[in-house]
């Protein structure tokens, strides 16, 4: 894809609007950052049950990616799903059941520590605590043992590059109840560093660019762009992946929500079919274009593969429940339609009228005065050029403050 | 439009020692010109820092370039047409004075979203001890960008300034 391929100017700025409107504002992600190391800081207190165990504890999903969004309504919570991984403990010392009843004998102490109202709840893979403080956080805590050596042979299996096991964790799943309260070697298996690293390698360039200009705009030229957290900077594929996600909330809720196509899948197909594009209109066209190539088919059966373990199918319910096959394919030519439709367009607020039915009204306004906001500020190069008989804003200078705030990089 | 900036001799005198002190690394800074009609500008003065490019690598910091631009337009004041900042300019020691993909991209974000609605950006590049070799671009918002003109005052034909490339497809 380039500039020349069909995207209009209209269409860029709005996707771009968009895509800033939609971000999680950068407090957010400083408060999710400290709620998960106070949590990590308290489970390593000298009265802990667990700081024998090591506990270590670090951010996984949407924030950890840097692709969060804000809740549709002030009812929502951000979802912030964390992992306790208990470094010096194996699967040969203690049952699911056993892990998941020490991690919730410590977290009731956190919520009363901290004065949390809500009871420490459970799921089927992890605990859960709601700050009732207004924050809007939903946290999802996740135990686990680290599963590096299993998972090694599960990768040599697979004639598959070891050094993806880095990182690899064994977690609980109550559900399973064969094994859920015996000590066995037999867990699920996850690893969501692996699966982060693997988000990050995929648009690395990118990245990299984003994480100098931050590092320019704070001063710190000679900093590495590796201190950088990937959810200080917001890249194009990050931001396709975000309108993605919006565009699919508001698909669904209008048919049947359970049928939702999962965030796991969108990220992985969307990580899979992007190729480095700048700008944010190009990524979501590729995306859209190229993302079903990477649902491919074993035996009969939808697989989209975990890129960290093989043998895990993140379409793995496809298979009992085909209709959310066919809610993928019917969601992506949607989506297909909808962005496409308006992407030759070079009528802002024709393109923001349009993709506010797909979208929502709310985020929609919010991008519209975010372009009036910066088209303000420009308005009046465009009176002197009209003067000199110019179609666009035209060689002049005219009113507008044309010195340059942010940093650029050359090369 | 076609874009063009003429060069005073002393400017491109500068230039040159400036050129000559980045040695291998890539320097760069800020353009600054007088408009004197439409798609017409002079260079007036060229904000420079030494310091904090690379062999394949120039990064232009708003704030050093801001403050020499300031001591620009108060030296410049005399002048009839307006002073503004038009572009930039970055040197391409070990390469040909053409824009690369993130030099196009960097100017292209700039004009589309945060910075002015147009501006030129010039490569540069020292041949030997004396002439130079140099390339200008033109970016304006909604457009793809295009090669300007340059224009040496005076100009003594050894001066080699090329206009010969073709802006890159996007």
């Amino acid at each position: 894809m380039n500039a020349g391929a069909g995207i209009g100017y209209g269409y860029n700025v709005a996707i771009e609007k968009l895509a800033e409107e939609l971000a999680v504002p950068q407090d957010r992600f400083d408060q999710a950052e400290r709620r998960y190391k106070d949590l990590g800081e308290f489970l390593h207190r000298d009265e802990s049950k667990v700081r024998e165990y090591d506990p270590d504890v670090y951010i996984q999903g949407s924030f950890a990616l840097g692709t969060p969004i804000k809740p549709a309504s002030k009812d929502e919570d951000y979802d912030l799903d964390i992992v306790v991984s208990f470094r010096s403990l194996t699967k040969a010392q203690i049952s699911q059941a056993d892990l998941r009843a020490l991690l919730r004998a410590e977290l009731k102490a956190y919520r009363d520590a901290r004065g949390i109202k809500n009871e420490v709840g459970e799921s089927r893979r992890c605990c859960t605590l709601i700050y009732a403080d207004g924050a809007q956080f939903h946290m999802d805590v996740l135990p686990a043992v680290p599963n590096e050596t299993n998972m090694r042979v599960v990768l040599s299996s697979y004639l598959e590059d070891q050094a993806l096991a880095e990182g690899a964790i064994a977690i609980t799943d109550s559900d399973k109840t064969s094994t859920y309260r015996v000590i066995t070697d037999d867990w699920p298996r996850s690893n969501p560093s692996g699966f982060a690293a693997w988000f990050k390698s995929s648009q690395i360039e990118q990245l990299n660019e984003r994480r100098r200009a931050f590092l320019d705009a704070q001063g710190k030229v000679t900093a590495s762009v590796e201190d950088v957290p990937v959810f200080r900077v917001r890249t194009p594929l990050q931001s396709s992946i975000m309108i993605l996600k919006r565009h699919r909330d508001e698909w669904f809720a209008e048919r049947d929500p359970d049928l939702k196509v999962i965030s796991v899948i969108l990220t992985t197909l969307s990580t899979h079919a992007y190729a480095g594009e700048a700008r944010v209109s190009d990524a979501i066209a590729k995306i859209l274009r190229d993302m079903h190539l990477s649902v491919k088919e074993r035996n009969g059966v939808s697989w989209i593969a975990n890129p960290t373990d093989p043998s895990e199918n993140f379409a793995d319910r496809w298979e009992k429940f085909p209709e959310r096959r066919d809610s993928f394919l019917a969601w992506l030519e949607a989506a297909r339609t909808d962005f496409g439709t308006v992407q030759r367009f070079s009528d802002t607020n024709i393109v923001l009228n349009e993709l506010s039915r797909h979208l929502g009204s709310t985020l929609v306004e919010g991008a519209r005065s975010r372009v009036a906001a910066s088209a303000g500020s420009r308005a009046a190069s465009v009176a002197p050029a009209a003067a000199a008989g110019a179609s666009a804003p035209g060689l002049v200078f005219g009113g507008e403050d044309r010195r340059p705030t942010e940093p650029k990089g050359f090369g | 439009m076609t874009l063009s900036l003429t060069v005073p001799r002393s400017q491109l005198e500068k230039l040159q020692t400036h050129l000559k002190q980045g040695g291998k690394r890539e320097i760069g800074g800020w353009l600054v010109a007088e408009q004197t009609a439409p798609g017409k500008f002079e260079l007036v003065g060229l904000t420079v820092d030494l310091e904090v490019g690379t062999r394949d690598r120039f990064d232009s910091l708003p704030e050093p370039h801001s403050k020499q631009m300031d001591r620009i337009l108060l030296e410049s004041s005399g002048r009839t047409g307006r002073v503004d900042y038009l572009g930039e300019w970055h040197s391409h020691p070990a390469f040909p004075p053409i824009p690369s993909e993130i030099d196009v991209a960097s100017m292209t974000n700039m004009v589309e979203y945060s910075g002015p609605s147009f501006a030129a950006l010039v490569i540069v590049r020292l041949m030997g001890s004396a002439s130079i070799q140099a390339t200008i671009t033109t970016f304006q918002r909604g457009q793809l960008p295009k090669a300007g003109q340059l224009i040496i005052a005076n100009a003594v034909p050894e001066a080699g300034f090329s206009e010969s490339w073709q802006p890159p497809e996007l």
